[in-house]
């Protein structure tokens, strides 16, 4: 399977905060979903992949090539979607597409279009007039305008209404049907990433927590509940990752190898986790 | 770099437009600054229009969004460089147009005139600027630069005075040395002087590289 990203013993330092030795690929053909706490690196490491942040040490790869001689055709290939305003506020919405399509020789003028009227942006309106979701919509269009075959996205649905995220998240999978093209996207709502996302690469503390399958990371682990008294007399309380209890019981994760139906006998529940769960309940392991 | 250049004319359609308005206002209408050569309105309009497209790349995360498009971060800083060339030529071409319009109306030894030696002189005077200004510019990005330009015109400004002060004390006759060169009929001494500014900044855009291309966006 080819790497459409590969960070490679990748570390930057920015004041307090490290991404450390960074060493994993992401594959090329899926959707990719980046995941982690406020203050993890997710940023840091999108901002990494476009070249914005210099390393420290390592550096990574974008298909296969390196951004020392060939920044302009890898950022060719790449569109991008930012959680913050990145558009000259007082251009129109036609104006600012005429700025970023002539960067962009494979911009495609009827895909823009056809986004343009499916998410009912008014071409004529000033950017500094559109809401945060239009922003989103605007800036998603020209990203996929010039047909991409990375498309990186950070928070991208963040503060957008239900209904849009859903629209995104159809977007997103229909732009990769083709197989070759991916996305990497970072977001806090981890139902997105239940939805659509085929792998992800979890992080905290600018450590990599997991990079692999969705499925695989949900598999890894199962969520146990039960009463308060069946934790006090069983003593398995530095098996869990992490738990939470009130007066009605508890309810902790546990990896999965730990798990035995013969230990935990049929006083307790298991389900299956979500990636919510993963990510509270991880939150302070080692 | 091409688009770049373009792209600094987009955002300031309408910024060009109300400097050449501007221009006619003040300078033909109103006579204002009457006596003066027109490469002093065409200086004003070509260093607001200089500093507003420097502005506006850093403002709103402009940069970084440059810097996600596919160019070099040794095109993004080669572009503004060009475009000190670019906008003076505009500027200059504008009040150019100003005066042919105003010479329509207004008799010839009436109306404000283009000379060899301040046009130089003022050409020198935005090259010293923009050596010091983008390099800093570069530096800074979003943090200083709604404010850059008037650090740089006062600290520069400051400095300069200071140091006319100090050798003044000194005995070293730089006010005369300086008044020769603006009242300068030989355009020989002008033109050394506008190739100092040009290496100027030559290695201004030299510094410049170096920063922004380690610089974190």
């Amino acid at each position: 399977m080819m790497n459409v990203i590969e960070f490679r013993q990748f570390s930057k330092r920015n004041g307090a905060f490290t991404l450390q030795n960074l060493n994993f690929p992401i594959q090329s053909g899926y959707i990719t979903g980046l995941i982690g706490p406020n203050g993890s690196g997710k940023t840091t490491m999108i901002r990494s992949i476009m070249n914005l942040i210099r390393p420290d040490f390592g550096e990574v790869l974008v298909f296969d090539q390196s951004y020392h001689n060939q920044e302009r055709d890898i950022k060719r290939r790449i569109g991008f979607v930012y959680d913050e305003d990145f558009f000259y506020n007082h251009l129109t919405v036609n104006e600012m597409k005429k700025i970023v399509s002539s960067f962009y020789p494979t911009w495609n003028e009827s895909v823009f279009r056809k986004y343009l009227d499916d998410f009912q942006l008014p071409s004529r309106r000033k950017i500094r007039d559109l809401s945060k979701g239009m922003k989103t919509k605007f800036a998603l269009a020209t990203a996929l305008a010039h047909e991409p075959d990375l498309l990186i996205m950070d928070e991208p649905t963040s503060g957008l209404d239900p209904v849009f995220r859903r629209e995104v998240l159809s977007i997103l999978s229909e732009y990769i049907q083709e197989g070759t093209r991916s996305v990497l996207f970072s977001t806090h709502i981890s139902t997105d990433l239940e939805r659509i996302a085929d792998y992800i690469v979890y992080i905290r503390n600018g450590q990599l927590k997991y990079c692999g399958s969705k499925e695989d990371l949900i598999d890894s682990y199962v969520l146990v509940k039960g009463p308060i008294e069946w934790l006090r007399l069983n003593r398995l309380e530095n098996t869990f990752s992490g738990k939470q209890q009130n007066a009605l019981g508890f309810e902790g994760l546990i990896a999965k190898e730990s798990y035995s139906e013969d230990v935990f006998g049929n006083q307790v529940t298991v389900e299956m986790p979500s990636l919510d769960d993963i990510l509270f309940y991880t939150r302070e392991e080692k | 770099m091409v688009q770049l250049l373009v792209k600094d004319i987009r955002i300031q359609m309408k910024f060009i437009a109300l400097g050449f308005v501007f221009v006619g206002f003040f300078f033909f209408i109103l006579g204002a600054f009457e006596g003066l050569p027109l490469s002093v309105p065409a200086a004003i309009f070509s260093h607001f229009l200089i500093v507003v497209a420097s502005k506006s790349d850093e403002k709103n995360n402009n940069s970084r969004m440059l810097a996600s498009f596919p160019l070099r971060r040794s095109d993004i800083v080669t572009a503004k460089y060009v475009g000190i060339v670019m906008f003076m030529g505009i500027s200059f071409l504008l009040t150019l147009l100003w005066s042919w319009l105003a010479g329509i109306v207004l008799p010839a030894q009436e109306l404000p005139w283009f000379s060899t030696q301040s046009t130089i002189l003022t050409i020198l005077i935005l090259f010293v600027f923009y050596a010091i200004y983008f390099p800093l510019f570069f530096a800074t990005g979003s943090r200083l630069v709604q404010v850059l330009d008037l650090i740089v015109i006062f600290s520069v400004g400051g400095v300069g005075l200071l140091a006319i002060r100090i050798l003044e004390w000194t005995n070293v006759s730089i006010g005369s040395s300086l008044r020769i060169l603006l009242h300068s009929n030989n355009i020989s001494d002008l033109l050394w002087a506008l190739g100092i500014g040009l290496i100027l900044l030559l290695l201004s855009w030299c510094i410049s590289m170096s920063v922004y291309k380690t610089r974190n966006l």
